[in-house]
């Protein structure tokens, strides 16, 4: 069923929007691996998957504070390629495997950001002087040309991360036991991602006693249940 | 080591100050040194909004600033120095030498006659120039956005 | 559609023209437009007024809007260039500091903790629909907030800002997120998303203990992603080499 043309049109078309999601348009939760990465599962037909992609790549997202200039990965197409490659795989079998492949992909296509940056400063130097003079259609010229740009990288990223899950897919599927290491070893490194996002971000004061409560209740709902 | 950070920022106190510094460094006091600043309450009214719980801000001219520095250097604070101009911080390094042996440049933006040199730093020839100077009186002086980055010499953006 | 609605939906798109050299000076300026049309009978003021506004800007992407607002209402109320200029230079830093406190590593982490503890608890994709569209209205609402604080307010926007609780707020939405990010790792712990039964468990909680003690240790720790990409091409070229 992943032959549907249709099908993979939608995913494109998801993945390409996460992109957007992630600096120029809105800037929602689209672009977060556990949202993108469920609407990619329903879109083919196992939400199951996409769910499981999400929240392994999700935490790996939550180590990440993307505070001024600095740079960050773009997890929106990665995660779509994730689950695209997955599905269909024997019951978790891939999700180590996938997940890893997210992983990379969301850094390559974090160090596409700097590329349109550096083509949005163009821009606006060629319009430097009729910005300085306030004229309006500058602004708007410049504003939706680099808007464009932001489009063009999101489609790029997402049609090569897409073209990559569908290779790797042609792959003979990866031996279960090297599929098993492959899950711990990425189930651990998520493990560390969140751990070390929260600790971060608990180093004021107050923060550690609610960490550390946070910590306490979820062991207490998985002690009961 | 009362004084922790020196640190140039046309920003002032801005998200990468407050999150990025201020927190996994302990910062419980931030030292503005802008004239323009102290000059205007509705300035400050908003720097301060920027300031978290458990941080003090201290406002001042650069005239006043050397003696507040005196000031601040005798408490236990682990205070941030912030400048919004190259040209502010060296007068205060000048006017106290020993308080301020290591500067931070995190953000100098457009602006006329000036050139990138890393993607949150665009000098003037004359501000280069001075700081240069500066470091040859045995001033560290580096450019880092974020504690987490890697800091890069000034003689890299020369 | 009058012009405070068209600036705010030209907020959505502020960050779109992000540069190195102005960051959201131009995305700033192509918001501030609908508001400044007003200014269009005297064209000197509007141009001197519109240039002001492509000027270097950084704020969170969510509350640009109070200095869109502000400032505008500035311009319209004939304030000095030089004013509106300050007043956009020193709204910057707090706009950014609360923002990025309030929204990136506050309410962010706080909704995705929420959604993955979910999950983990079998809530399934409704979870995930539930907490997207919540946020989804917080975003927009505070949009539409911050734009009509900064038009009612003009240069008392400082004012403004502290009666609205916003620091208040702020504090608490860390302290939450700070709880509930913890919580969903045991919940996912548990959940056991790769289907490795006990083993999965005590991996995660490997992670976890040695993530938090790097993270403790050391002010510079290997990032995350990295240390899970290398360990995964290392295995992988060992296991391979082995035959």
């Amino acid at each position: 069923m992943i032959d549907s043309v249709g099908l993979l049109v939608t995913l494109l078309a998801v993945a390409t929007l996460a992109g957007l999601d992630l600096v120029s348009v809105v800037q929602s939760l689209l672009s977060r691996p556990v949202v993108v990465g469920t609407i990619a599962g329903w879109v083919l037909g196992d939400i199951g998957v996409g769910l499981r992609v999400g929240v392994v790549l999700e935490f790996f997202a939550l180590d990440v504070v993307p505070v001024g200039s600095s740079r960050y990965p773009d997890f929106g197409a990665a995660t779509v390629a994730a689950v695209l490659y997955s599905v269909g795989l024997p019951d978790g079998s891939g999700i180590g495997a996938a997940a890893a492949f997210g992983l990379g992909w969301a850094l390559v296509a974090g160090a596409t950001l700097p590329v349109t940056r550096r083509l949005n400063a163009r821009v606006v130097r060629t319009y430097a002087s009729r910005l300085a003079a306030g004229d309006s259609r500058a602004v708007v010229a410049v504003h939706w040309t680099c808007l464009g740009h932001d489009a063009v990288r999101s489609f790029v990223v997402a049609a090569f991360a897409l073209g990559l899950a569908l290779l790797l897919r042609e792959l003979p599927p990866v031996p279960s036991d090297l599929a098993n290491i492959l899950n711990v070893i990425v189930l651990a490194g998520a493990g560390w991602a969140i751990a070390h996002g929260a600790v971060a971000s608990a180093r004021t004061g107050p923060r550690w006693r609610w960490a550390v409560a946070g910590l306490g209740a979820g062991a207490v709902v998985v002690a009961i249940r | 080591m009362p004084i922790v950070v020196a640190r140039v920022d046309d920003r002032l106190v801005h998200g990468q100050v407050v999150i990025g510094w201020c927190r996994p460094l302990k910062i419980n006091r931030i030292l503005l040194v802008d004239d323009a600043v102290a000059a205007s309450e509705f300035e400050q009214e908003l720097y301060r909004m920027a300031v978290p719980e458990g941080i003090g801000l201290d406002v001042v001219s650069t005239g006043e600033a050397p003696e507040h520095l005196d000031r601040l250097a005798a408490l236990a604070d682990r205070t941030l120095v912030i400048t919004a101009t190259v040209a502010a911080m060296i007068a205060l390094q000048q006017a106290r030498p020993r308080l301020l042996q290591n500067l931070n440049l995190g953000g100098i933006h457009d602006g006329t006659d000036r050139r990138e040199r890393l993607r949150y730093i665009y000098l003037t020839a004359a501000e280069a120039e001075a700081l240069a100077a500066v470091e040859r009186t045995g001033v560290s002086i580096s450019a880092q956005d974020l504690p987490t980055t890697r800091p890069v010499p000034l003689e890299d953006l020369l | 559609m009058n012009s405070a609605l068209r600036s705010t939906l030209r907020l959505l798109v502020v960050q779109a023209s992000w540069t190195y050299e102005r960051l959201q000076g131009v995305g700033v300026a192509f918001a501030s437009l609908p508001l400044l049309e007003e200014l269009e009978q005297d064209p000197e003021r509007h141009r001197a007024a519109v240039g002001r506004a492509t000027e270097y800007f950084n704020a969170h992407p969510y509350l640009a809007g109070v200095a869109v607002g502000a400032s505008a209402k500035a311009e319209l109320t004939g304030v000095p260039g030089a004013t509106v200029q300050r007043l956009k230079t020193a709204l910057a830093g707090p706009l950014g500091a609360l923002g990025d406190q309030l929204f990136w590593i506050g309410a962010v982490p706080l909704v995705m903790a929420v959604i993955v503890g979910a999950v983990s608890l079998g809530g399934g994709a409704p979870s995930v629909a539930v907490g997207v569209g919540c946020y989804f209205v917080i975003r927009c609402a505070v949009t539409v907030w911050g734009l009509r604080l900064g038009l009612r307010s003009g240069l008392g926007v400082a004012r403004a800002l502290t009666d609205s609780g916003l620091q208040q707020i702020t504090h608490r939405v860390g302290l939450v997120a700070g709880f509930a990010v913890a919580t969903a790792i045991p919940l996912a712990a548990r959940w056991d998303p790769m289907g490795l039964g006990r083993g999965g468990t005590v991996a995660l909680l490997l992670g976890v203990g040695a993530g938090a003690v790097a993270a403790l240790v050391r002010q510079r720790v290997p990032s995350s992603r990295w240390v899970t990409l290398v360990a995964v091409g290392g295995y992988l070229l060992w296991h391979w080499s082995t035959g």
